[in-house]
């Protein structure tokens, strides 16, 4: 490829989409990359009954050993594990879920939308631990306004300060009678709740709500099945100069030429290209303090005993909604610093693993149960430790024979204490709003599974003590920048996508200016 | 993810990762190739048929639904565990030697793990691990199946079962 371009993207998905949506309407000419195809996702899917399936809805056994996501029904979607392999520790196993496909995980994502809060950004001066973020929530403030507009975000406006209000499509929605006698709970217990804040449509990806703007102004190139190997630069200048890929298909060796690099490649595969590429790590920094949210799915599953037996009365059950952070904000928890929130929902039906039966028995019981369940999930802060790293895995490559990446992260006595906590609370909640606990448990899923790996590539004022300035650009590098994840300082508990889409609004604006005098 | 949350704790995946590399049998992809092949099952045919009681014990047919035996539910879980990991087989085999003792013993007795609460942390013995994954596999196996379906068809309108599904890429 002998075109210059004025940006290289890597990544297609939330941080490369922005990236692209920014910059070409801009003006900027960009060329972006992307590992996986591109597909229509309404050709790409028809409607099958589960009998039909050859595995009956179980999958083929051992395909994604660490994708709990994976179902028999979406199992082409998600990224090949054998020919995207990495390692780590026997005993701390790492459960990296990954999308390899144009838009990327916004292909599949939650869509849950919080912003950040200065309990995040100024996090060490709440209570002395790991970093504050070079900048605050005034300074990222004016970019939420703009992603949620764009995302369709609906949600309620609250005045929590842990959860700054946005620019919503107002939800309306009434709760059922079971959700309101929890929330009542929750008043009492001054346990603070919301509604859900979503991006809302059929289908809210990069691949339709960002990509196809870029598109339309002539000014991206968009080069699908392209994997990137590692980025080259000029030794003069130490500037970047562009990346050589490796053709997914045909496995063809090629370069393409930028005058400047934006990573948005996905948290982790952001940093596997920087430490493969041997850039950006004067610090020491890069592929430390790795982090993420642990979640406890279910940690109760509760019956609204009303409901049993097919007789809950109309509005009694359906619907939900969340409990924002709540531990640590005025006062101070004795067992661990940060805090958690929750999603709760009702109206499920508790599976045949809550039933001791068996037989007519179990029968009898899951008719006598279907649709009562309520159900909360707590997400909590995980703290970033500088132990908590990935690196090269100099032995083992991917199917293009990049070298893999080895990933070390574990949670401590802090998650653990954290996971309790929202599990005696949770349960107290339910008591207090007369439902059946069936179950309650504080397992934290295995580090990965959340899919909100963050951090590795972190910002900061100190180029010593990160990777990334204010504007997600490299210290070292000046022509370099990383807008994914990877430049989280911490994450609290909230879902970071919108939280990446504003960050990376803001560093493309900051590019395209600095572009425009010359600077880069 | 309920839905995958559940189908991992059949036939005891939560443990899939650890046997991430285990080598798996090269079988046909589905039990109508395997069966056109005349290929080996994975139980032995006296195992095979206890197998299928003690689905028969777990799922039996209950108020005009299809139970695991006219499911086939014990074909189909015998076709999956052929191509399952190792520990997941050893599972199986091991629990079918015991409930194969148990069962003299009487289905109660048999059984009489499946009385105790569920915990997240797992059954405390492979036995009592054994029987409530096959409980899980039985129920999903049975609900998923096409004779599940038909049944269901002429009780209600509803799509129950239905899926979006994602073709191969490429």
């Amino acid at each position: 490829m002998k075109t210059e371009y004025d940006v290289l993207i890597i990544g297609s998905g939330a941080s490369g989409g922005m990236a692209a949506h920014t910059l070409t309407k801009l003006g900027v000419k960009c060329i972006m990359l992307d590992a996986g195809a591109l597909i229509d996702p309404e050709k790409q899917r028809v409607l099958k009954p589960v009998s039909d399936l050859p595995y009956r809805g179980f999958g083929k056994p051992g395909r994604f050993p660490h994708v709990t996501q994976a179902s028999e029904f979406n199992a082409n979607m998600w990224a090949d594990e054998k020919e995207n392999p990495y390692t780590y520790d026997s005993a701390d196993p790492y459960y990296w879920v990954r999308i390899r496909l144009v838009g990327g995980k916004t292909l599949a994502w939650g869509r849950a939308s919080w912003r950040l809060s200065n309990f995040e950004f100024k996090c060490k001066d709440h209570d002395g631990f790991g970093e504050n973020w070079p900048i605050e929530y005034q300074d990222l403030a004016p970019f939420y306004d703009r992603v949620e507009p764009l995302f369709r975000v609906s949600g309620r406006t609250e005045n929590l300060p842990q959860i700054p209000d946005g620019v919503f499509l107002p939800d309306e929605s009434r709760d059922s009678l079971c959700v309101q006698r929890f929330l009542d709970s929750c008043r009492k217990q001054e346990v603070p709740t919301t509604k859900q804040r979503r991006s809302t449509g059929t289908l809210a990806s990069s691949l339709n709500l960002l990509l196809p703007a870029a598109l339309e102004t002539g000014n991206l190139t968009l080069v699908p099945n392209a994997i990137v190997r590692e980025l080259s630069k000029d030794p003069k200048s130490g500037k970047v100069t562009g990346a050589h890929f490796v053709d997914r298909v045909s496995k063809r060796d090629f370069h393409v030429k930028a005058k400047v690099v934006v990573l948005g490649a996905s948290t982790l595969e952001s940093t596997r290209i920087l430490l493969n590429s041997n850039l950006a790590n004067s610090s020491g920094i890069l592929g430390h303090y790795l982090f993420d949210q642990f979640y406890v799915k279910n940690v109760v599953q509760a019956i609204v005993p009303e409901a049993r037996g097919g007789k809950a009365p109309r509005n009694l059950m359906g619907g939900g909604g969340y409990i924002p952070r709540f531990r640590n904000l005025k006062t101070k928890s004795k067992d661990f610093i940060r805090g958690y929130s929750y999603d709760f929902g009702s109206g499920n039906s508790p599976g045949p693993q809550y039933f001791p039966a068996y037989g007519e028995k179990l029968w009898q019981q899951l008719a006598d149960a279907q649709g009562t369940g309520f159900s909360l999930t707590t997400m909590g802060e995980v703290l970033p430790r500088f132990e908590h790293a990935v690196r090269i895995n100099k032995t083992k490559t991917d199917a293009w024979g990049i070298p893999v990446l080895h990933i070390h992260q574990k949670y401590t006595a802090n998650e653990f204490a954290m996971a309790k906590d929202s599990m005696d609370t949770a349960a107290q909640l339910c008591r207090e709003s007369g439902f059946e606990i069936l179950a309650k448990h504080a397992q934290m899923v295995p580090p990965g599974e959340s899919i909100h790996e963050l951090g590795t590539c972190r910002m900061g004022s100190d180029p010593k003590k990160s990777v990334l300035n204010q504007w997600n650009q490299t210290h070292d590098i000046k022509n370099l920048f990383v807008v994914d994840g990877g430049a989280f300082v911490s994450g609290g508990s909230q879902n970071p996508t919108l939280t990446i889409l504003a960050l990376t609004l803001r560093a493309s604006e900051y590019l395209a200016e600095e572009m425009k005098k010359g600077n880069l | 993810m309920q839905r995958r949350s559940i189908l991992h704790s059949m036939l005891g995946l939560a443990t899939a990762a650890q046997a991430w590399q285990d080598p798996t049998a090269k079988l046909p992809t589905t039990a109508a190739e395997a069966a056109a092949m005349g290929l080996p099952r994975f139980f032995a045919p006296v195992d095979f048929a206890i197998f299928a009681d003690l689905g028969q014990a777990l799922i039996p047919p209950f108020d005009g639904r299809p139970g695991s035996l006219e499911a086939e539910a014990a074909e189909f879980l015998d076709f999956l565990l052929g191509q399952s990991p190792s520990d997941i087989q050893t599972l199986y085999k091991q629990g079918i030697a015991t409930f194969k003792l148990r069962q003299k013993s009487g289905m109660d007795a048999a059984l009489q793990e499946l009385a105790a609460p569920w915990t997240n942390s797992g059954s405390s013995t492979p036995y009592a691990k054994f029987l409530n994954a096959a409980k899980l596999a039985f129920y999903q196996a049975t609900v998923n199946s096409r004779q599940w379906a038909e049944a269901m068809a002429t009780r209600s309108r509803g799509a129950a079962g239905i899926g979006s599904y994602w073709l191969p890429i490429e």
